[in-house]
């Protein structure tokens, strides 16, 4: 390549290049230079690679930069995805349900209810064993079936679902209606691939059927049975008890729109109160993050992750809606624990928008019937308050809405309906 | 240089260098390689490191696990925070402060306050100014002096913090009981000479004192005076009535011991509530920080920064005393107002202990003549939960317990007592 480019300056003679100074020169310098440019542009395009190294299960917790895109009204949420467990003193209150599993079909026969069992697609056979005077018994006009371990471990993920989804519908199956619920992939991020499994979560496994983008778990009678003592009962139930929750904090930055902040968040709490935290930590020389509790309003603010303490007679019933309609009440109206009271309220206070987007819109999720079977308060981006079920093991807490839709989700995505408050 | 290079390689008939087809290579192959070096170092990005890396302990990234012991209470994360009052409530402070400034010699004669002064260290001609018929009434019993521009101005600051010191044990003299205090970092902040410029900044700094190990204001009457809007007011006000404060998260690790952690804290908040968040946010894989709010009772968790509603008779006054005793109490007992039943009610109740290093022990401020005037809750470390004032513009929060004690010192330093509930 020399001897072309340099044709004037250099000369081949037997196996040797000869180069006149001048040539030589240039052949250095374009040497020099094409080498140098080529490691600079290969410098700076491994610069601009991205690290694959960053932190991707929470990348929002750990992210100090900056978004590039326009920030919302709410501020720049830093949210961790936790698992809570009931406590201890919670789970042993459910370890005294060592109950025998039964499948409760009200108002059916027994030939209605192995129908119905062959329509969910429960193989001929099993219908037959379930139905048999060995496994059912009719009291009243219902018939209960007491399922054994040949029938409940035969049952395919797809029928279990079917079934047990049918069978949520009906009165009598607590479990199958209120089953333990792992949206996404988190059955498998918290416990495991099934490598490890212990013989109880091995069972636990055989037992999963899907629901919606996640799986469900509802054979807890029978798999109690299958625990030899109360530290082994104690501890599937812990895990079993997991919930997808939210922990989230606000990021102020020294250039954070303070007054946009609080105007989304006014909504809900005395501006006054949290204006003077906000301002100082936008004081600071690289801003901080605070808790969004701060952002709570007195209910929500004094209770979130904390448990109901267990009720007395005569103490209000502190399920989802009395939780939902008391979000910025002080104190809390027990009247909403009367599904009329509420419906009424609702109807006369609030008005219907199509979907969350201001703080404190109510969301309510309605069962293929239309009933609201839960509610929830809408706070910001993807993320609701919400107290799931009525009993005092559940806690209040931070969830992400579409993992709350996938806990209510029978054989197809609950509807929702979102409601705000007229006078707000 | 080529040329001594490859004296093998080459010769030098007249103008011309020979090379071998080795040596050419040799000579390439040595020009690429130091012109790849050279560029290498030009164009690589200084060593810069990487925010991640680079952070103060208070960030959110999870720095190394220290290598002292960790503390019963666990990783604290702090900010150190100022906090300044709610325009709403600075306006209360705007309307009750446009009074001539005043000195209130309660209780004495002329002959006594003149005796004070003179103690004070103000000059014999400066007192005899200050008690003649032009500046000064005497009331009821009382000696009331409104000092002039140049009366104030004539006191250095040493003479200052005395006279002051003991005008504030006197009663009709808040801005003098109650003055506003600063940690000399704090102070040169936000009045030293690098300090933003407003109106009224440069009187100000002419009326500074020192006391104990910080500064303070109390000529706030005087200094509005010289004002010549609500605006400039409110701006000069909004910054003399900032306070030192703490925002405290605490950090969960995957190694933490979550049991010592919640033994230390588990007299605040309920076990079973605190638990499942800890638990869940040491199972993160690099745990995450979260609130101390979590850690607090219902009363302070409820009230942590936010400042208490303008009261009416009969609500109780937030004092520091009623917020101290009522820290555990749901709901707050409305005798601890004041420290009539207070301190009776500690002395009965709790045990006296030499230095606050327990969660929830009391301290009991004690002016320089033995005089509790403060209140406050040890949490952990050196930092205390409290309420320093009785009116609605002052917030509940956290300070280190060195900034508060600076604020109640007087012409000496103050006295701490602590008490320890017995079944704490």
């Amino acid at each position: 390549m020399a001897n072309k480019r340099s044709s004037n300056s250099q000369e081949t003679i037997s196996g040797h290049i000869r180069f006149n100074a001048l040539g030589l020169a240039l052949f250095s310098a374009a040497l020099v230079i094409t080498s140098g440019l080529l490691t600079a542009a290969l410098v700076k395009h491994n610069q601009a690679q991205p690290t694959k190294a960053a932190p991707q299960e929470q990348p929002a917790a750990h992210s100090d930069t900056k978004p590039k895109g326009p920030i919302p009204a709410w501020g720049e949420l830093v949210t961790y995805d936790i698992d809570l467990e009931q406590p201890e003193e919670y789970v042993g209150f459910e370890l005294a349900t060592n109950r025998v599993p039964h499948w409760n079909f009200a108002g059916m026969t027994r030939e209605q209810t192995r129908t119905l069992l062959l329509s969910c697609g429960v193989p001929a056979e099993l219908a037959n064993h379930a139905t048999s005077d060995e496994h059912t018994t009719n009291v009243d006009s219902n018939t209960i079936v007491t399922p054994d371990d040949k029938i409940l471990l035969a049952l395919p993920p797809a029928v279990r679902s079917k079934l047990y989804t049918t069978l949520a519908r009906i009165p009598g199956n607590h479990y199958m209606e209120y089953p333990f619920c792992y949206p996404r992939k988190t059955f498998n991020l918290w416990f495991g691939n099934g490598s490890s499994d212990s013989s109880l979560m091995a069972t636990v496994r055989k037992l999963l059927y899907p629901r919606g983008d996640g799986v469900c778990f509802s054979d807890f009678e029978f798999l109690m049975q299958q625990t030899k003592n109360e530290d082994e009962r104690m501890e599937i139930v812990k895990a079993l008890s997991r919930q997808s929750a939210v922990l989230a904090r606000v990021r102020i930055r020294p250039d954070t729109d303070i007054d946009k902040l609080l105007g989304y968040w006014g909504r809900g709490i005395q501006v006054k109160d949290v204006r003077p935290l906000v301002e100082s930590t936008a004081r600071l020389q690289d801003g901080a993050t605070i808790s969004l509790l701060y952002f709570l309003p007195k209910f929500a603010r004094e209770r979130l992750y904390t448990f109901p303490m267990p009720s007395k007679q005569g103490d209000p019933v502190m399920d989802c809606h009395w939780s939902t309609m008391n979000f910025f009440n002080d104190p809390p109206d027990n009247r909403f624990t009367e599904t009329a009271f509420t419906a009424n309220y609702i109807q006369s206070n609030f008005y219907q928008v199509a979907v969350p987007n201001l703080y404190g819109d109510v969301i309510l999720i309605l069962n293929d019937k239309g009933n609201a079977i839960h509610s929830a308060v809408y706070i910001a981006d993807d993320i609701v308050f919400t107290k799931n079920g009525n009993n005092f093991s559940q806690p209040w807490m931070l969830m992400r809405l579409g993992d709350l839709l996938a806990r209510y989700t029978a054989d197809a995505p609950p509807k929702t309906l979102i409601y705000r408050k007229r006078s707000m | 240089m080529a040329q001594e290079q490859h004296r093998d390689a080459e010769e030098s008939p007249g103008s011309t260098i020979r090379f071998s087809a080795l040596g050419l290579t040799v000579f390439s192959v040595g020009l690429v390689l130091v012109s790849t070096l050279a560029t290498l170092q030009l164009v690589r990005r200084p060593e810069v490191p990487s925010p991640t890396l680079n952070i103060s302990p208070a960030s959110d990234q999870a720095p190394a696990k220290p290598t002292a012991p960790i503390p019963p209470w666990g990783e604290f994360v702090e900010y150190d925070i100022n906090l300044e009052q709610p325009d709403e409530y600075l306006g209360f402070e705007l309307a009750n402060t446009n009074r001539a400034p005043q000195w209130t010699f309660s209780g004495m004669d002329r002959a006594q306050a003149r005796q004070l002064m003179l103690d004070s260290g103000v000059a014999p001609a400066a007192v005899s100014r200050a008690l003649s018929d032009q500046f000064s009434t005497m009331e009821t019993g009382s000696v009331a002096v409104h000092p002039d521009a140049n009366l104030l101005g004539a006191l250095s600051p040493e003479v200052r913090a005395k006279l002051y010191g003991r005008l504030g044990k006197l009663t009709g003299n808040p801005y003098m009981t109650c003055p506003f205090c600063y940690s000399r970092k704090s102070f040169q902040e936000w009045f030293g000479d690098h300090a933003q410029e407003i109106p009224g900044m440069a009187i100000a700094r002419k009326l500074f004192y020192p006391r104990g190990d910080g500064v303070c204001f109390s000529d706030l009457e005087f200094l509005l005076r010289q004002l010549h809007s609500d605006d400039e007011r409110m701006h000069i006000l909004k910054l003399l009535s900032r306070q030192s404060a703490v925002l405290v998260r605490v950090r969960i690790r995957p190694n933490t011991d979550v049991e010592g952690l919640l033994n230390y804290w588990c007299c605040g908040a309920p076990l079973p509530d605190v638990q499942p968040l800890v638990e869940s946010t040491a199972r993160l894989p690099e745990g995450a920080t979260i609130s101390l709010l979590y850690f607090l009772p219902k009363f302070a968790r409820e009230r942590l920064y936010t400042f208490p509603m303008l009261t009416w008779q009969p609500d109780p006054v937030m004092d520091c005393h009623w917020s101290t005793m009522n820290f555990f109490n749901d709901p707050p007992d409305d005798r601890f107002t004041g420290t009539s039943n207070t301190v009776p009610y500690l002395k009965t109740n709790y045990v006296e202990v030499a230095q606050p290093d327990k969660y929830g022990d009391v301290i009991l401020i004690l002016n320089s003549s033995g005089k509790p005037v403060h209140s406050a809750v040890h949490l952990a470390d050196d930092i205390v939960f409290t309420k320093n004032g009785y009116n609605a513009a002052q917030p509940w929060m956290l300070m280190h317990l060195n900034d508060l004690l600076t604020r109640y010192t007087d012409d000496g330093p103050p006295k701490m007592l602590v008490y320890r509930k017995p079944s704490h």
